[in-house]
């Protein structure tokens, strides 16, 4: 066969032909920038994965597996090997009978209420895991939760649950995790063919078994693929082990990896040995994840005609199913931010009632900016990070992103592979095995604020990479060429068109990675200082030291600046999708 | 005038070992203000001919003329950069840019590269542009907003500002529904001859190809097959791949007799057929007859005798509207014919063609 379509040129390489010096000029350019940027993403991934090996697998005496054996020799290991499972298993089950049940019914049906599982996608992604789950502590702890409360007075005490137990942690992680399945198995109800499911119908099937028979296989591949991230995500998860789990001796994996290391003795080995454990769980899980995936792509039925759901035809059960929605609303979204309110208007904790209504105050939000509680460091300190973290990473994802699409230099595929893989560590490994290298380095940045954003950056360089990515895809070949035929020199074309049209992907990408950054809490719990707290950081001080009241003002204060932020992001974002031819 | 000459071009194929040549020593000639059209089935190399005249891809060899200016000479070690070539192109998914409005997706090629134009004069002439496809009404539009058909002549405007030497039309049709694609035809074709613009258009639609063209390349694997103005390449094809290719044709396949008055004879399954002429085969060789349906007569009673002249059955018939199409079976094989929508035939009942020898040609197996 002959090609004709062939994919388009760089604009150095169109530019300058063979022979002139600018050719030649461009090309070193390329392979210095190449160079520079390859090197820097192999540094931040793969020097924390060295030193994690090297601590696990060396002891003072030199190569041993003895950390291994010591490490899983103490007493409870098996105990907290199956509380991780069951936790992670656990909070995997709810979120993705929850998030898938919600996605179908808003995807697939005619009932009403769907604006509000959109709203209540993106909440989550605002409200920082240490708040949520610390919320919960006021919903569902044994005595004075709040629904525990309702549920006694309803005489229903036997549904009561306790938040400080297992069950207790894998509902509210479930809950927290739930928007995640809800988005990505809405994405994958969108892309199914609702001709596929018709045809079913037309050949005698009933409705129920159309579903069970066409749908349920072809979202299959994306239900597995959530499933496993769900798992990977339970087992790293950190605030809610934390919060919930200490307190009653449930450990998992990350709790006691962050045990290891905050509390006296120090042990260094045993953190190594489950970090590496961890680890290579979620490392595997995640392969799993893109072969799944891998394999859904066959059963892609999404063709260039765009095509609208059908919606089924609920009849009397549009209210019941929507009634759902609402409950499920309620419980990720209004009853969390509404209990955060509360206790920041609080002097002191009290159970939501009329009668104390009456001590309503302020006075937690004008703590927030006394001195006393470090809050205004915290803020300078998460500010500083998220903007340089964000800079720093969609910069680098850029140059990248160009690399790895544009360019055609050799072992290009390379520099996607390495952007992707932080995504395999869990924030208390990343933070564990920046503790392994940066304390004997000779480089004193060991308890600065440069280890955090280390940290942060190699954290987020996957994200950063899918937004700059996406928007440098954004400009096909064809709009740079048809620049180029207008006359436009290569300065011309990236000044007035590639430019422009990158801008607004950007600018989202590095909005999202400043969100996470300052809502990060796993790694920077390992590596901030006394001068290097973060507002996450405090958040989880203010809690140890059992100051309720300033921390939900924080927390109020930051949910509402991040809601404006994220806000943001979802405008250019609409700015983003402009071309729809 | 644009002069193509002897234009290579390969790629280096990833799956396969060594080089593939898109474009093998192609060569044409577009008169000036022609509207000269590349046709032929996906992968035959008319889009890379194309991005080759514009400078998009560096040939690797042969030249291309425009004007007497030389815009690339493999011998002579000549490439013009693409931005300085003032050709005018349209793309296949118009390439409007998004985050531009109408009137600044037009002016952007007067104010970008060496072309120094006044703020009054770029008003002037994008508003001239506009007008010429009727556009002018909405010049503050954002581009996006636009229609299919809208997107189209708005790429239209933005490759005419320039006063091209040359216009490049990389399927501008392809990606419009049925009904605005035959009106835009008329259109384009109006257009390209009030400008008085040389033009080279390509497609893969044959209809549009005759409809529209001074003059038309087929091509076939990185080569041209035929090249001839529309007439003649829909009524003498010189190879059966132009003959399948442009209209659709029955083959009949069969070796060449020898010449008999006017005319030659041919043996076939159907037994000796006369055509009117043949074409790069002679006396012995194996070789296809093509007639094209719409050239076989239906005799109504059946009475004829003579050369050329078949008995068969009716065995499908569909009616197109403005046309009756039969699929008739004969002992050895069967043949498409297409008669005015007035002749009904039956199924099942036997008929009688008359393939006039004029009308046939034999030709070489390709």
């Amino acid at each position: 066969m002959v090609r004709t379509e062939v994919a388009p040129e760089g604009v150095v390489q169109q530019h300058d032909a063979p022979g002139q010096p600018g050719r030649r000029w461009g090309t070193i350019l390329t392979y210095l920038l190449g160079a520079a940027v390859v090197g820097t993403l192999a540094y931040l991934v793969l020097s924390p994965l060295v030193y994690l090996v090297w601590r696990g697998i060396t002891t003072g005496d030199g190569l041993s597996i003895d950390n291994i054996g010591n490490a899983y020799s103490g007493s409870g290991t098996g105990k907290m090997i199956f509380n991780s499972v069951v936790f992670a298993v656990g909070s995997a089950a709810v979120s993705l009978v929850t998030g898938s049940a919600l996605a179908f019914f808003c995807v697939r049906s005619n009932a009403p209420l769907k604006p509000l599982l959109y709203a209540a996608s993106i909440v989550p992604l605002i409200v920082p895991g240490i708040l949520f789950t610390i919320t919960w502590v006021f919903l569902l702890s044994k005595d004075v939760g709040v629904i525990n409360i309702a549920l006694r007075s309803m005489g229903l005490a036997w549904l009561q649950i306790n938040a400080f137990s297992l069950p207790g942690m894998i509902i509210v992680d479930g809950l927290h995790l739930s928007p995640l399945v809800f988005m990505l198995m809405f994405a994958a109800l969108r892309a199914t063919d609702p001709a596929l499911e018709e045809s079913a119908l037309m050949s005698g099937a009933s409705i129920p078994q159309a579903i069970r028979r066409v749908t349920a296989p072809l979202v299959r591949p994306a239900l597995l693929g959530a499933a496993l991230i769900m798992v990977v995500r339970g087992l790293e998860s950190f605030e809610t082990p934390a919060v919930l789990g200490i307190p009653a001796g449930n450990w998992v994996l990350t709790s006691r990896i962050y045990d290891a290391l905050h509390s006296y003795p120090v042990r260094y080995d045993q953190a190594a040995i489950y970090s590496l454990t961890l680890l290579v769980i979620t490392a595997t899980g995640l392969i799993f994840v893109q072969r799944v995936n891998r394999r859904a792509e066959r059963f892609q039925t999404i063709s260039g005609k765009g095509f609208r759901p059908r919606p089924l035809d609920l009849g009397a059960w549009r209210w019941p199913v929507s009634i759902g929605f609402g409950i499920y609303f309620f419980f990720v979204v209004v009853l969390p931010l509404a209990m955060l309110v509360w206790m920041s208007l609080m002097p002191f904790y009290q159970t939501p009632s009329i009668s104390a209504l009456g001590t309503v105050t302020l006075d937690n939000y004008r703590r927030l900016f006394g001195a006393t509680d470090g809050v205004l460091v915290a803020i300078k300190n998460s500010a500083i990070l998220g903007v340089t973290s964000a800079t720093a990473v969609m910069v680098l994802m850029s140059i990248a992103a160009w690399l790895a699409i544009k360019s055609k230099l050799r072992g290009r595929q390379f520099v996607d592979t390495l952007a992707a893989f932080p995504l395999a560590f869990p924030g208390l490994v990343m933070g564990a095995a920046l503790i392994f290298i940066y304390l004997r380095s000779p480089l004193p940045i060991y308890g600065t604020l440069l280890i955090l954003f280390i940290a942060y950056v190699t954290r987020y360089m996957p994200y950063g990479m899918r937004y700059a990515s996406a928007s440098l895809m954004q400009v096909s070949g064809e709009l740079e060429e048809s620049a180029t035929m207008s006359g436009a020199t290569w300065k011309d074309t990236f000044r007035r068109i590639v430019l422009p049209l990158m801008a607004p992907g950007i600018l989202a990408g590095w909005l999202y990675v400043f969100i996470v950054s300052v809502r990060e809490l796993s790694s920077s719990i390992l590596l901030y200082s006394q001068d290097t707290r973060v507002l996450s950081v405090t958040i989880w001080e203010l809690w140890e030291n059992g100051r309720a009241g300033v921390l939900s003002a924080l927390g109020v204060v930051m949910v509402l600046t991040l809601m404006a932020l994220v806000g943001l992001i979802y405008k250019l974002g609409g700015r983003i999708g402009v071309r729809d031819y | 005038m644009l002069r193509v000459h002897e234009l290579c071009k390969a790629f280096r194929e990833g799956t396969k070992q060594g080089r593939v040549h898109a474009v093998d020593k192609v060569s044409f000639t577009v008169e000036e203000g022609a509207f000269f059209t590349l046709l032929g089935p996906s992968g035959c190399g008319k889009t890379t001919t194309l991005r080759c005249i514009a400078g998009l891809e560096r040939p690797d060899s042969g030249e291309i003329l425009v004007d007497d200016r030389v815009l690339f000479s493999g011998s002579g070690g000549v490439f013009v950069q693409p931005n300085q070539r003032n050709i005018g192109m349209v793309f296949q998914s118009y390439a409007i840019w998004p985050h531009m409005n109408v009137f600044d997706n037009v002016a952007f090629p007067l104010r970008v590269g060496g072309r120094k134009v006044g703020k009054a004069e770029i008003r002037n002439r994008v508003e001239q542009a506009l007008s010429v496809v009727e556009l002018g009404h909405l010049a503050g539009r954002f581009a996006t907003k636009l229609s299919g058909g809208q997107q189209q002549r708005l790429a239209l405007a933005r490759a005419l500002v320039i006063q091209p030497s040359l216009l490049l039309l990389d399927e501008p049709l392809s990606n419009l529904d049925a009904k605005l694609r035959e009106s835009l035809r008329f259109e384009l074709k109006r257009l390209q001859r009030e400008q008085g613009i040389t033009t080279v258009y390509v497609t893969h639609d044959q209809s549009e190809a005759l409809s529209m063209s001074n003059s038309i390349a087929v091509m076939q694997e990185g080569t041209i097959s035929q090249v001839g103005d529309p007439f003649s390449v829909y009524l003498a094809p010189e190879n059966s791949f132009v003959a399948d290719f442009v209209g659709s044709t029955n083959f009949i396949e069969g070796e060449v007799v020898g010449p008999a008055g006017d005319e030659w004879q041919v043996m076939t399954g159907h037994g000796v057929l006369h055509v009117g002429k043949i074409v790069g085969v002679d006396t012995g060789d194996q070789c296809v007859v093509s007639i094209r349906p719409e050239h076989i007569e239906v005799l109504k009673n059946g009475a004829r005798q003579g050369p050329n002249v078949l008995t068969g059955e009716v065995r499908t018939r569909l009616f197109t509207g403005e046309a009756m199409d039969y699929q008739i079976s004969f002992e050895h094989g069967e043949l498409r014919c297409r008669t005015p929508a007035a002749v009904r035939l039956s199924s099942g009942k036997p008929v009688t063609v008359h393939l006039p020898a004029s009308l046939c040609a034999a030709l070489r197996k390709s």
